[in-house]
């Protein structure tokens, strides 16, 4: 009871429970917008979830059928599990999402360290906010801040969760946030004189752009080092090891051949 | 470009020069054991492609798990093969429109900390996608990205989702000074 049928599968109610609460959480995110009034373009906000509608479709096609459903193998693997961890995660993310968009909208109400704006008090780059904030160049505390949490997550995951932080073996996704934040701060600040061309001539300055290199280039060396690291600890899996362990065939075994090949 | 790449090669790890290598010489030996074992990754992700089709097999009905890592680098193969060239062309104007809500923020910002962050965001958003998606069809070299919002992936999914937070809420400012 409680099937339904689409493209001559037989889906069972409990594979479409979870895109449906997704479904809900999504339409509880576009009621939170449309109460705080918000006045950008929705267009990112209903590209997001139909992707993330997507993603969720797949993933339950996969746990629920490993294989092809026209064998008549196939059963349900690791759906509670997996699925459900993912709808979590998902709505998890929705949340991250309208937290951040409602950080703009604490400008008046919440103060925080008095600028009241979180992503500018990152990297000061407005004349109004210098002096409460404590004068300029705040862009080099959020790289040093940046680097320290890449840096420090790299080492509470190669000791605490056999080398992996949420699934990312070099947790370098909290980077993609904080450092353009930082070299965004750095550009508007510096901007104005970093100009390439002076009187029609070729000028860039080393004292003005190296320091932007260098940002630029810190992660890649962090990162670089992250790997030798973990190369030396035998938990990074390497070209060679790719190509003869993993085949196709192999790959219909279960989830725990994977990750035993993964963390070799 | 085989010059560029013996320049930089001896500065790359192993595993890099040797995936720069296998979609240079991708078709090198084919047809032989040899070239199935180097290039069976992204041979597997071509075939799901090729058999996708203009409407697909049907949700449910493909092979995707016949290519490896298909949870999480080669998501984009199962959605072809399962949803078809529509399917497939589908998700990427998706990631297009919020490409291009990302660009006309940055362009419509006041203030040059607003543009750069959003172009920065937006830049890394689709450096990440297109070479997700330009691997899975080897138009570029694989590089163990994840395709966001849609791939296996944990902290990822939450780094996107809050890129796209950025973009919306500094779109969401651009909107109130434009009141």
């Amino acid at each position: 009871m409680f099937n339904i049928t689409f493209s001559g599968i037989l889906f069972s109610l409990r594979s479409v429970v979870p895109l449906l609460v997704f479904a809900c959480a999504a339409s509880a995110v576009v009621f939170v917008f449309k109460c705080i009034n918000y006045q950008g373009s929705f267009i990112p906000a209903a590209a997001l979830i139909l992707l993330m509608e997507l993603g969720l479709l797949l993933k339950v096609r996969l746990a629920i059928f490993p294989k092809n459903a026209l064998y008549p193998e196939t059963i349900p693997v690791g759906f509670n599990g997996t699925v459900w961890y993912y709808v979590l995660l998902y709505i998890f993310s929705l949340v991250v999402l309208v937290v951040i968009v409602m950080l703009f909208f604490c400008r008046r109400q919440i103060r925080l360290w008095r600028t009241g704006r979180l992503l500018e008090w990152l990297s000061v780059p407005h004349k109004r906010d210098r002096s409460a904030s404590g004068g300029k160049d705040k862009y080099i505390v959020t790289f040093a801040a940046t680097v320290s949490i890449v840096g420090m997550l790299i080492v509470l995951a190669s000791l605490f969760n056999d080398g992996k932080f949420l699934f990312s073996r070099i947790p370098w996704e909290t980077a993609k946030v904080l450092i353009p934040l930082s070299l965004s701060g750095f550009l508007t600040e510096n901007s104005r004189l970093l100009q390439p061309f002076q009187n029609s001539k070729l000028t860039i300055s080393l004292t003005g752009w190296g320091p932007f290199f260098l940002m630029a280039g810190v992660p890649l060396f962090l990162f670089s080092r992250g790997e030798v690291y973990l190369a030396l600890t035998r938990r990074l899996r390497t070209g060679n090891d790719l190509y003869n362990k993993h085949s196709a065939a192999s790959f219909y075994c279960d989830k725990e051949y994977y990750f035993s090949v993964s963390l070799y | 470009m085989y010059c560029t790449f013996w320049i930089i090669a001896p500065l790359v790890p192993e595993y890099i020069a040797e995936r720069f290598m296998l979609w240079i010489d991708f078709w090198r030996a084919f047809p032989s054991a040899e070239w199935w074992d180097r290039s069976y990754q992204t041979a597997n992700a071509l075939c799901a492609l090729r058999a996708g089709g203009l409407l697909g097999k049907g949700l449910g009905l493909g092979d995707p798990y016949l290519v490896p890592l298909v949870n999480s680098d080669f998501i984009y193969a199962a959605i072809a093969e399962e949803l078809g060239f529509i399917g497939s062309l589908s998700v990427i104007l998706l990631y297009l429109s919020i490409m291009i809500t990302g660009i006309r923020t940055a362009f419509h910002c006041r203030r040059r900390f607003d543009f750069f962050v959003v172009s920065a965001m937006t830049v890394m958003l689709s450096c990440q996608i297109i070479i997700n998606i330009g691997g899975a069809l080897n138009i570029l070299p694989l590089t163990g990205v994840v395709l966001p919002l849609l791939s296996r992936s944990g902290f990822s999914l939450i780094t996107f989702t809050a890129l796209i937070g950025v973009i919306m809420a500094v779109s969401h400012k651009n909107g109130c000074e434009n009141l």
